[in-house]
C-alpha cells in the first residue's frame, strides 16, 4: 500500500465530507431539521459535542479510504465511485430504520438519503482519483 | 445469481434476528432512557415495514460490495468488510452523538445500522 497517496486521499475524503455535511446536513437541512427539534442536542450542547462529530468523520473517512485502497486496488474515479454508491445505500437502509424508530419526517428522511449518496460517490471517486496509480507501481 | 440470492437470505435472516436481539431486548433499557427521541410503539409497529425495507437495503448493498470485490477472499474477506464498514459506522454514529442527545453507549452498540 502506498502510505503517502493513502494519506492524501484519507485527508481529500476527510476535508470534503466534512465541508459537504456542514453545507448539506447543516444549512441545507437546517429548516427541514428544526421542524423536530426534540431530537437535537441545543446549540451551546452541540458546541460540548464538536469533537465527537469531527472524530467521527475522521473514523469515517479512514476507514472508507482503507476499503477502497484494499478492495478496489485497480482504483479509478468511476470504479470508487459506485462502490461509494453501493456504501450510500447502506447508510441509506440505516436512515429508513431510522425513520420508522424516530420521529423524522419524510422530509428529513429523503434529504439524508440524497446527502449520503451524493456524499460516498463524490468522496468515493476523489479517493479512486487521488489513490488509482497507486495499485499499479506497487502492491 | 443463485450464491448471491442464497447469501441475501442468509445475511438478511441473520440481520433481522440480530437486530432484533441487540435493539429490542438487549439495548431496551438504554432506549427507555431517552424516551423522547423514539417514537411510541405502536407508531414503530406501524412503520415496520420500513425497517424490513431498510434491513434489505443494507444487505443487498453490503452483498453486492462483497460479491463485486471481496469473493475471492472467502470469509474472511467477508468478515474484513463487515468490520471496515462497521467501524465507518461507528464514525457515522459519532457524528449523530455530536447532534442527538442520545446515551454514549449507543455509539459502539449499534443503534443505527446494526
Amino acid at each position: 500500500m502506498n502510505w503517502k497517496k493513502f494519506f492524501f486521499a484519507f485527508i481529500a475524503a476527510f476535508g470534503f465530507m466534512f465541508l459537504f455535511g456542514f453545507l448539506w446536513y447543516g444549512k441545507l437541512m437546517h429548516g427541514a431539521h428544526q421542524e423536530v427539534p426534540v431530537l437535537w442536542r441545543t446549540e451551546s450542547d452541540f458546541g460540548n459535542h464538536f469533537s465527537s462529530l469531527v472524530f467521527g468523520h475522521v473514523v469515517m473517512a479512514f476507514f472508507l479510504t482503507l476499503l477502497y485502497a484494499r478492495f478496489v486496488p485497480a482504483g479509478g474515479a468511476g470504479v470508487c465511485a459506485m462502490l461509494g454508491i453501493l456504501v450510500a445505500l447502506i447508510y441509506a437502509g440505516a436512515d429508513l430504520i431510522t425513520f420508522a424508530v424516530q420521529p423524522l419526517t419524510a422530509k428529513i428522511l429523503c434529504g439524508w438519503i440524497a446527502g449520503h449518496l451524493i456524499q460516498f460517490a463524490i468522496a468515493g471517486a476523489m479517493i479512486g482519483a487521488i489513490y488509482k496509480t497507486d495499485s499499479r507501481t506497487t502492491t | 445469481m443463485k450464491r448471491f440470492i442464497l447469501a441475501f437470505i442468509a445475511a438478511y435472516i441473520f440481520i433481522f434476528f440480530w437486530g432484533w436481539l441487540l435493539n429490542g431486548i438487549f439495548l431496551k433499557d438504554v432506549y427507555a432512557q431517552t424516551p423522547n427521541l423514539w417514537r411510541p410503539q405502536s407508531e414503530m409497529m406501524s412503520l415496520f415495514h420500513w425497517i424490513i425495507i431498510g434491513q434489505a437495503l443494507i444487505v443487498f448493498a453490503f452483498v453486492m460490495i462483497y460479491a463485486s470485490g471481496f469473493a475471492g477472499g472467502g470469509v474472511m474477506a467477508g468478515i474484513g468488510l463487515g468490520v471496515l464498514l462497521e467501524i465507518a459506522a461507528i464514525g457515522m454514529r459519532l457524528g449523530f452523538y455530536a447532534v442527538q442527545p442520545f446515551p454514549g453507549k449507543l455509539i459502539f452498540t449499534a443503534a443505527r445500522s446494526a
